[in-house]
């Protein structure tokens, strides 16, 4: 028989804790609760029949998913390099590739515009070209990227490294070339850190605010995403906000379950 | 295993903070939550009185307020400034202020209209200019120029006060359909029109002419409106109607509107109604 | 041969005519699977030569180092090593996969591997639903099944029970009856070498301690070796680790 933590009391948290912890939960969850109890279903129907929140949830999905692909493009390469790399400053470079998932969104918004921005580094380069980011859709996806890329290199690297690397030796032994190693061994031993690599850089990206608005504007139906959508409807129509609100808290609940299968299991 | 548990946890962490620190995005909404608290109990004659104001009103009445508060029958005044939409969609819900600076007379009739303040008083005008980057990358000579297609132009949202007036200077010049084309980034006031303009990152905005007096006005090149689109903006100051500083607060406005508050406001860009 | 790995430093000159056997023997530690994992390629050699015929696999003296891949070695590791999301077929049929054959051919000819070892009606499952001693026949399926020109057989039948281990101990003495390449097996087991008619020797801490009388020209020391190994012509179709190192700076 397997003893349980806490069948003998032994593990028992002090009385305290459970008050600490009793308002700890309250004070996350209240806040939601009153979100939804505070939603306008009423007139939940005709605010969403409005064109323009239609447009924002459409351009959210697609910035967060666009985002996502890149991440996924070139993160794994990023993780495989960080995880599998033997070079001088590998802890600084997986600490720099990090900063951004700590780095407050609007000064990654600052920092975007000073690098793509009209005036910034690559600015004149990319409009020699013909390409102006500021205020695009691709500007958007660029911000959500820069912030939520991040989130998928981590959970990437953690789940290449932690590939057992004797199964690629065998797979070498019978003769796989590099890229079919990866693909048949490594990729699927990885499999479930590259899922909810992606799933967190999705949403983390569809809930990007701060960098969105600092570095691609708040233009409708290009870069008024659901987050920008929430903030200007906050001026105008608060009921709208709250609406958009538990949009928003019903597609994160989706990604939690989603995740859920993936790796909340111990 | 475990590793990998921490990273997660940590990655929903910081997914939480990210979130957290977008919703409430805009800075100086987050200010507002001090004179709330501060205002709930304002039955003692020291405590400050709390204004909220438009944000194109910011500087000048950080200078009203250090000049009023002077006075030996001043009180001390705390300013808590956003686009005037901003400042009544808070009131609306439950902010505590005892004087509202509005830039039009609609974000003001929001909050009177369902008894939170009494009537307004006109106090002060302004009006509204062009702004470009001084290199002037969208080659704007004239405010027709706005209409131009690919032309990246900066205002303020439609709620805000600067936003409608911009949007009927638009329509009187007769390009306000170019606008609505969806081509235009949104700020939620003023400054911010202003700021994306001087970083250079739009090709123009519209912007109040008292807003030049600022820090970043060296960085942009002004094109007046044709007297047609003149459109005058008017700043209306009301009372909170159930402010237990009702004399402070009138006294705060009677200054505004003597002669000693009429040259500050003339000082900084703002007509006499 | 020499290879330092942490605390152990493996010096020894083997050399496997085709087509035999030479049963490697040793307590853990000794080496064996550390000198196995540096033929297969997966570990550098620090001194001397690993050849297989004409082919020279790994010469340091010379910077040749061929990757695993093109060693064409069928390893049957001891941990097994089966890919976790293929199912049995397909770990078997993987090395023929990895050299371009078509799909059902390298699934028919995986299929007749694994029922040779009794494991047909376990085809379609995957590693973590079978037991170790089904597992070890998968590896060891998928070791004879890659076409390989030699083969590395690290403990095949470690984990069996005794009616499957007499079953895979048959298959594996006729698989190798008709395998023309050089063999190289580590057991504790000597049933095996018995079997398999085949050559024994014995490691400790990394040297040949003891050696089948009838091998001593082909598997010896280092300090037994005499120069003439290293100038041997090259013999078709052998296996060879020859230590080129200098003598006893072992830190043992």
């Amino acid at each position: 028989m397997r003893l349980r933590r806490g069948d003998g009391g032994e593990g028992a948290a002090p009385s305290v804790f459970a008050v600490l912890a009793f308002v700890g939960a309250a004070f996350l969850v209240l806040p939601l609760a009153a979100l939804v109890a505070r939603a306008p279903w009423t007139r939940a129907a005709a605010l969403l029949a409005d064109a323009d929140l239609r447009s924002a949830i459409v351009l959210s999905l697609g910035v967060a998913t666009g985002a996502t692909v890149l991440a996924a493009f070139f993160g794994l390469p990023l993780a495989w390099w960080l995880s599998r790399g033997r070079f001088p400053l590998r802890g600084a470079l997986r600490a720099l590739v990090t900063l951004p998932m700590v780095l407050p969104p609007v000064v990654a918004g600052v920092a975007l515009l000073a690098a793509f921005g009209r005036r910034g580094l690559l600015g004149g380069a990319l409009e020699a070209g013909g390409l102006t980011l500021p205020f695009t859709t691709a500007a958007a996806v660029l911000a959500a990227a820069f912030v939520s890329a991040p989130f998928f290199v981590r959970s990437a690297e953690a789940g290449l490294s932690a590939v057992d690397p004797a199964l690629e030796a065998a797979a070498a032994s019978l003769g796989a070339s590099r890229w079919r190693i990866m693909r048949t061994v490594t990729l699927p031993e990885a499999r479930r850190s590259l899922t909810a690599g992606l799933v967190l850089c999705w949403a983390r990206a569809l809930g990007e605010f701060g960098a969105t608005i600092t570095f691609a504007g708040n233009v409708r139906g290009t870069t008024r995403t659901l987050p920008l959508a929430v903030f200007s409807a906050l001026q105008r129509d608060p009921d709208l906000a709250v609406l958009l609100g538990v949009l928003m808290l019903g597609l994160s609940l989706a990604v939690l379950v989603a995740l859920r299968g993936e790796e909340v299991r111990p | 295993m475990d590793c990998r548990r921490w990273f997660f946890l940590l990655c929903m962490g910081l997914c939480a903070t990210g979130i957290a620190a977008c919703e409430t995005g805009d800075q100086r909404a987050r200010r507002d939550a001090t004179p709330l608290a501060g205002g709930a109990s304002t039955n003692r004659n020291r405590a400050p009185i709390v204004v909220f104001a438009a944000a194109s009103l910011e500087a000048v009445f950080d200078e009203a307020a250090s000049r009023f508060a002077a006075r030996p029958d001043g009180t001390e005044v705390v300013i808590h400034a956003a686009g005037s939409q901003i400042l009544a969609t808070q009131l609306l819900e439950g902010a505590r202020a005892d004087l509202f600076a509005s830039a039009d007379a609609h974000q003001l009739d929001r909050v009177r209209d369902v008894g939170l303040f009494v009537a307004g008083t006109p106090f002060a005008t302004n009006s509204l200019v062009v702004v470009t980057p001084l290199d002037n990358p969208g080659h704007v000579q004239t405010p027709i120029d706005l209409a131009r297609p690919g032309l990246r132009l900066v205002l303020a949202g439609p709620d805000v006060p600067a936003g409608a007036y911009a949007r009927e200077a638009l329509q009187r010049l007769g390009i306000a359909g170019a606008v609505d084309a969806g081509r235009v980034s949104e700020e939620s006031d003023v400054r911010g029109v202003l700021a994306k303009v001087a970083l250079g990152e739009a090709d123009a905005g519209i912007v109040y002419r008292t807003d030049l007096g600022s820090a970043l006005a060296d960085t942009v090149r002004t094109i007046p409106l044709p007297a047609a689109a003149d459109v005058r903006a008017t700043y209306w100051i009301a009372r909170s109607s159930d402010t237990p500083r009702s004399v402070a607060a009138d006294g705060f406005t009677a200054w505004l509107l003597s002669t000693e508050g009429r040259s500050l406001l003339a000082e900084h860009g703002f007509s006499s109604p | 041969m020499s290879v330092v790995r942490g605390d152990l430093r493996i010096q020894l000159a083997l050399d496997v005519p085709a087509g035999s056997v030479l049963v490697i023997e040793g307590a853990n530690g000794a080496g064996k699977t550390t000198l196995l994992a540096t033929l297969a390629g997966h570990i550098a050699a620090s001194e001397g030569r690993v050849q297989l015929g004409a082919t020279v696999m790994e010469d340091v003296a010379r910077g040749v180092r061929l990757p695993t891949q093109a060693r064409r070695v069928g390893v049957c590791y001891q941990d097994r090593r089966l890919f976790p999301s293929l199912t049995a077929r397909d770990n078997v049929a993987y090395g023929a996969r990895s050299r371009g054959i078509d799909r059902k051919a390298a699934r028919d000819a995986a299929d007749s591997w694994l029922e040779r070892l009794g494991m047909a009606s376990l085809a379609a499952l995957r590693p973590a639903r079978l037991s170790a001693g089904q597992a070890q026949r998968v590896a060891l399926a998928r070791a004879l099944a890659c076409s390989p020109r030699w083969l590395l057989l690290d403990e095949p039948l470690a984990a069996l029970d005794p009616d499957a281990r007499a079953q895979t101990l048959d298959v594996l003495v006729a698989a190798l009856q008709d395998f023309d390449g050089p063999v190289l097996l580590v057991s504790h087991e000597r049933d095996v070498a018995q079997r398999l008619s085949a050559g024994c020797v014995r490691m400790e801490r990394g040297r040949l301690v003891s050696v089948d009388p009838a091998l001593d020209h082909r598997a010896r020391n280092v300090r037994m070796s005499d120069d003439r190994e290293q100038d041997d012509p090259v013999r078709d179709d052998r296996v060879r680790g020859v230590d080129e190192g200098k003598d006893g700076d072992n830190g043992l």
